[in-house]
């Protein structure tokens, strides 16, 4: 009885830290940026214009780090193409480089579809402003410019369309 | 009197080591630009890594952060403002050693409290152990009469007791 009472103390503990740290989806990133401002860039365009993200406040933008090189990047491409293509009326995306040559990404582009913007990071201080690890990441940034949800690897279909109706659906 | 040139001959010593350091002593050397990114960039954990802190890293991200802090810390940031820039950014679990607030003071004060549980129990014990070792031996009062009526038994030649031989 005593025995018993003692593995209880000690187990129950570890076992209720164990349950902790295996909750909710592992992909959907805490960040410390979640509900607070998005960090502003202005970026260099694969077709040599300026991407701002102050220029685009008033609209839900999916900001997509990523990289020719990144096998993960290609297994969410497909879906990120098709939200773009369902959403790009009310909503941006944007794409920005991470550790990748201009014309890499542009041949990419052309390859695998799509047309939204990306742009050069070339000293990685936006994805180091991003809390970006590692490609591909993706922020979701509501119309007033706050961080509201953030997806560390390929984001899914589901989650993509989720949050981006989410995004839609949040008020001015 | 020879107590007192002792201490003269110490306080002398001490007045000449101090004249030779400072006539032929370097002034510490302010680190360079590098030895101080170094000093940052070990204090932080690199983001896609298992333990291993951004200045030994050579993953792309790691880099990118020395570059970064070295930047900074060349525009006259503190190394404070830097770490607390990153981790505003990928959270306190980029800082190698816990915070030394909230859930992560643990890490720094149960050391000291355990040895200070440690330490505090070692006392008692010993205190106990000596108090009981300073104890006289207490028989019982029966036990004290039983002996003195084999000693008298003893002494008129009869035998002794089956208690007594069994001790």
């Amino acid at each position: 009885m005593r025995r018993a009472m003692w593995v209880a103390v000690i187990a129950g503990p570890l076992l209720a830290l164990l349950a902790f740290g295996l909750r909710g989806n592992p992909n959907a990133a805490a960040s410390p940026l979640l509900n607070k401002p998005a960090p502003n860039f202005s970026l260099r365009t694969l077709d040599d214009r300026t991407l701002s993200l102050a220029a685009l406040r008033g609209r839900p933008v999916v900001l997509n780090f990523w990289a020719s090189w990144c096998p993960s990047c290609k297994i969410e491409h497909a879906a990120l193409r098709d939200a773009w293509r369902r959403y790009r009326t009310s909503v941006q995306f944007v794409g920005v480089l991470f550790q990748d040559t201009r014309e890499s990404a542009r041949q990419y582009m052309v390859q695998h579809g799509g047309q939204w913007p990306s742009g050069q990071d070339p000293d990685q201080r936006v994805a180091i402003d991003y809390g970006v690890a590692g490609p591909p990441e993706t922020y979701f940034v509501d119309r007033r410019g706050i961080v509201r949800f953030k997806v560390i690897g390929p984001v899914s279909r589901d989650v993509l369309y989720r949050d981006i109706r989410k995004l839609v659906r949040m008020r001015r | 009197m020879r107590r007192w040139l002792g201490w003269a001959a110490i306080a002398g010593m001490l007045a000449v080591s101090l004249l030779i350091s400072i006539a032929f002593g370097h002034p510490a050397s302010r680190p360079s630009l590098d030895e101080r990114t170094r000093a940052v960039a070990a204090q932080l954990r690199c983001p896609i890594c298992h333990g291993e802190s951004v200045a030994d890293s050579t993953t792309d991200i790691a880099r990118s952060i020395r570059a970064l802090i070295r930047q900074r810390l060349a525009t006259g940031q503190s190394p404070d403002a830097i770490k607390h820039y990153l981790a505003s950014r990928y959270g306190s679990s980029i800082m190698l050693a816990p915070p030394a607030s909230g859930i992560g003071s643990i890490a720094w004060f149960a050391p000291l409290l355990l040895h200070l549980g440690g330490l505090g129990l070692l006392v008692v014990l010993v205190i106990h152990w000596r108090a009981r070792g300073r104890q006289p031996a207490t028989e019982s009062a029966e036990y004290q009469e039983r002996i003195r009526a084999d000693l008298a038994a003893q002494a008129h030649g009869e035998p002794r007791s089956s208690a007594e031989v069994g001790r």
